[in-house]
């Protein structure tokens, strides 16, 4: 056993070796050239150390959630300041699950109840509205504010009725919301409050990591993400019980706790009484929840592991990111209505949304048309008005107010990049493309002017 | 209902103290990264004496003890009283610098201080029993209503003794020793064994709305539990640490 042991780990350790050789050669080498290289708005930063772990994780060939899992968590709890981070499969899925936790019979009667009203906004991503109308209840859409693109707090306190349950909302690229109002009407009205942190991981408001002010919080690990491990999320909150409903829902809605490898860890397994079940009926086959089976792979949180421990940096070059397309683009101001941090937050920016003002002689469309075919990327705020989307047409919601500046923001706003991997040099050269895009339109209008 | 835990981690963690309290009874506290201590107070882990590999992952056999120190610190605390084959091998190789696995938190045995609203929170501890409720113990508060009865054979076995100094005078703590032999110097004291009676008649007019947590040896809690619901007190009133 002793020398298997020890061969093991040599073997580790050889493999480990050559998977930093390995990354030396296959990613090491990469340089920018400016007109010929694409500029992205996102992608995966790594070095050896990500692969060194995923092949460690691969080793074990445990496969299924594990040791990595179990630190990354602790990781992640730690450094929001959250008493609970459970990990699942995606953002969206880390959205399910925080909404459907909400429903948990284990809240009591303050659990959210099909047909219950709850406020978001259409200007965002489909799946932090999804497991509204998923659980059989009413989405009611307010519209946002520009600038920070957050949800315009005067028509949010409109939006509050008798059947209002919760508040959904993402903090949007980064950009926190107002959450001294938003936890002031909460407290108030008595609702729930899911912060969607999926593009916000690292951002503050008055000091404190965006997710701990709600009564529960999701962030994504998707690539285009703060940090990233392929496909997966996390949920996270100071709350045992909704801590307890979120595993629940993830695993199959079963009541048990044992990890993979364990049996008994209550020490109740088969002395407990459960529904109309036989008393002693096998706890690993109770089920609490109507649930899902939503977990990750140990692989994947081998490399959120490595991630974690370059967030802090990751988080800095966004806001070095951030304060370089701020500076380039001040002097387009009148053409541009450029982004504002929501006051006493310092964001983790996701991106650097830029919204074309009206009647400048050019429309969005044309500027990111013209960018992509210089192999500039950029994208739009997601859905732009959600309920301009196929699939939402005929969805029973509520509309609080008008949502004019959603419509804005779905026909002229549009984000450029600001994530760890994008170098001043892309920047610069972002911009001097969108330099000469201005000077030919205004050369046109000059054109047309004379003719 | 049961349900699920949400965070328990494997962790290698390194023996830092062993005190040993005579007639097999021992305290241990374990050097662990604080970000692995986030349980609530009632909570047990789970200790293993043999090797756990954790690229293999099974959980080898190991034994539960309730957390016997406050969260967030870098360190938990566990008691143990030797009783049979394992506590006897805990007692010949827990020594300081030991690294043993550890896994936690688990249990649904959680003295919520959400409770402290309702009435009072009356904790029954028998012997070592008294361990799962020091973190709730030792946590700040300003104000709320604690009783603990805490029933002793003799006066060395009073555990944390320290840690109940610390609480004297606190307004929101109410400790109630009970003594089958001998007093205690630095605490006033019940002579004879704790019962449901006993503390019925020291509750008075509170006994009704009180919430009762139940820890101690097998027997007692069943014992304590019928006679808890004989006396009227709802079974949601009661809240027992249970093991098959």
């Amino acid at each position: 056993m002793g020398v298997n042991m020890s061969t093991e780990k040599e073997l580790r350790g050889q493999i480990s070796d050559l998977v930093k050789e390995y990354y030396g050669v296959k990613f090491g080498q990469q340089t920018y050239v400016a007109g010929k290289s694409p500029v992205r708005y996102a992608g995966r930063v790594f070095d050896e150390k990500e692969i060194q772990s995923l092949v460690d994780s691969s080793l074990d060939f445990w496969l299924t959630e594990g040791r990595y899992a179990e630190e990354f968590q602790a990781q992640f709890a730690e450094f929001v300041g959250a008493e609970f981070a459970i990990l699942t499969n995606s953002g969206s899925s880390a959205n399910l699950l925080a909404f459907s936790a909400l429903t948990s019979e284990l809240l009591g009667d303050k659990r959210l109840k099909p047909g219950d009203e709850v406020i978001s906004v259409a200007a965002g991503f489909p799946t932090t509205v999804n497991p509204i109308i998923q659980n059989g209840m009413i989405p009611v859409f307010c519209d946002v504010d520009l600038g920070t693109y957050n949800v315009n707090i005067e028509q949010l306190k409109k939006a509050i009725g008798p059947k209002t349950g919760a508040i959904f909302l993402a903090h949007t690229l980064g950009n926190p919301y107002d959450l001294d109002a938003i936890v002031e009407l909460v407290k108030k009205h008595n609702l729930w409050l899911i912060e969607d942190c999926c593009d916000a991981l690292g951002s503050t408001y008055r000091g404190k990591h965006v997710g701990t002010f709600g009564h529960v919080a999701t962030c994504s690990f998707y690539p285009a993400h703060h940090i990233t491990i392929g496909e997966g999320g996390m949920i996270f909150t100071d709350d045992e019980v909704i801590a307890r409903a979120v595993t629940s829902f993830r695993d199959w809605g079963r009541d048990c706790y044992c990890h993979g490898g364990e049996n008994n860890t209550c020490g109740k397994r088969f002395s407990g009484q459960y529904g109309t079940l036989p008393k002693g009926y096998d706890h690993k086959y109770v089920y609490s929840h109507i649930g899902y089976n939503l977990k990750v792979t140990d692989m994947q949180a081998a490399i959120g592991v490595e991630q974690m421990k370059k967030l802090p940096s990751f988080v800095q070059r966004r806001k070095d990111n951030f304060k370089a397309w701020s500076k380039g683009f001040g002097q387009w101001s009148d053409k541009f209505l450029l982004p504002t941090a929501t006051p006493h937050s310092d964001p983790s920016w996701f991106a650097f949304p830029v919204t074309v003002k009206q009647g400048i002689g050019f429309t969005r469309t044309e500027l990111t048309d013209y960018l992509s075919g210089h192999q500039i990327e950029t994208r739009n705020l997601f859905a732009g008005n959600l309920l301009r989307q196929p699939a939402y047409l005929n969805i029973v919601h509520r509309v609080a107010g008008s949502l004019d500046n959603t419509e804005t923001i779905m026909n002229d706003t549009f984000f450029l990049g600001t994530y760890p991997g994008l170098i001043q040099p892309q920047i610069d050269h972002t911009l001097k493309l969108i330099e000469e895009f201005l000077n030919t339109k205004a050369l046109n209008r000059t054109q047309a002017g004379r003719s | 209902m049961e349900s699920n835990m949400a965070n328990p981690a494997k962790v290698l963690a390194r023996v830092q103290t062993v005190e040993n309290h005579g007639e097999g009874v021992y305290s241990v506290t374990f050097a662990v990264p604080s970000r692995y201590t986030r349980y609530l107070p009632g909570q047990f882990l789970h200790m293993t004496l043999e090797e756990f590999d954790p690229t293999a992952g099974f959980w080898p056999e190991s034994r539960v003890f309730s957390i016997a120190s406050a969260p967030r610190q870098d360190f938990v605390a566990i008691v143990y009283s030797v009783k049979g084959r394992y506590t006897r091998l805990m007692e010949q190789e827990l020594a300081v610098g030991r690294e043993v696995w550890l896994k936690l938190p688990y249990g649904d045995f959680i003295v919520d201080e959400g409770l402290l609203a309702d009435g009072p929170v009356v904790l029954i501890a028998g012997g070592t029993g008294v361990s799962p409720y020091l973190p709730f113990l030792m946590k700040h508060r300003e104000s709320g209503n604690v009783h603990l009865f805490y029933g002793l054979r003799k006066p060395n076995h009073l555990l944390f003794r320290d840690e109940f100094s610390t609480l004297k005078g606190q307004p929101w703590f109410r400790p109630h020793f009970f003594l089958e032999e001998g007093r205690l110097e630095d605490w006033p004291s019940t002579p004879g064994r704790l019962s449901i009676p006993a503390i019925a008649e020291a509750m008075g007019k509170e006994f009704p709305t009180g919430q009762y947590f139940l820890s101690g040896p097998p027997a007692m809690i069943r014992t304590f539990q019928d006679d808890l619901l004989g006396q009227g007190i709802p079974n949601n009133q009661i809240h027992i640490d249970e093991w098959e």
